[in-house]
């Protein structure tokens, strides 16, 4: 049902519908490359990038206001060679902003997205904790 | 609401803040200029998330200015898979702003994020 929804372009124009449904389809093919090429060959752990992650989990919990917010960290998620700090909580109060951004500078990228239970969730993510083995 | 010129809705909360204050209270034109500022880096924000709100309040008590953007969701660096030209201008538009307020704070109203930008007060005592 849910794809059938994405798929659905019947109220744009032909030639919109057809470059849409082409990226869609590329994005999602990539998508699945990436989960492939990290779970399916041998790879060595990144210190450190791993250790930014670790840097990044202790030092978020001096700038963001800990009394409604849950910090945790999440290893080889989604993917095997992903990493992240996850921040969730009714308000997300950043007590000193220029600390905030000198550590999410550090991660991949952030996510802020609000959640349908009312809560807002703030992902810090890391690529490249582990690297494959050349020739594998 | 859609959003439009934010630093017109801050000069409206500043006015309204400023007879409040009363005469001993007076706005320091540079800092209002750096303010202008950093409302077109939020209204550039606005425009390339698609934001439907925001809010401009001047706190009371500690004179800090508020300016709260809401929009469906926020991504820098990889984040947004799809489109990768978003998610960096959103780094050189998003960190520069965060990292001159005073406070920074991310809640959500159903399916609405909400970014409250406080930035230090403008008032300077006579």
């Amino acid at each position: 049902m849910y794809y059938e929804e994405l798929d659905d372009y019947s109220e744009y124009p032909d030639y919109i519908a057809e470059a849409m449904r082409e990226e869609y389809d590329q994005a999602f093919e990539d998508l699945i490359d990436c989960f492939d090429i990290a779970d399916k060959h041998t790879s060595v752990l990144n210190f450190q990038r791993l250790k930014e992650l670790y840097v990044c989990y202790q030092l978020v919990q001096s700038v963001v206001d800990k009394s409604n917010t849950k910090i945790s960290l999440e290893l080889h998620k989604p993917v095997a060679n992903m990493g992240y700090v996850e921040i969730k909580g009714k308000r997300i109060n950043v007590t000193q902003p220029k600390k905030f951004v000198e550590i999410c500078r550090l991660a991949s990228n952030i996510e802020v997205l609000p959640m349908t239970d009312g809560n807002t969730v703030l992902n810090i993510g890391f690529n490249d904790i582990t690297n494959i083995i050349e020739g594998d | 609401m859609q959003i439009g010129n934010s630093f017109k809705a801050v000069q409206k909360a500043i006015n309204a803040a400023d007879e409040q204050f009363g005469n001993s209270w007076e706005v320091n034109d540079e800092y209002l200029d750096i303010l202008s500022e950093y409302c077109e880096n939020i209204d550039a924000l606005g425009d390339q998330y698609q934001a439907i709100m925001y809010i401009a309040e001047v706190d009371k008590t500690t004179m800090e200015i508020k300016i709260t953007l809401g929009c469906t969701g926020l991504y820098t660096g990889y984040g947004a898979l799809w489109s990768q030209e978003r998610a960096f201008d959103t780094e050189k538009l998003f960190y520069p702003i965060a990292e001159r307020c005073v406070r920074l704070e991310f809640s959500s109203d159903e399916d609405l994020l909400k970014i409250q930008f406080v930035f230090p007060s403008i008032w300077e005592r006579v």
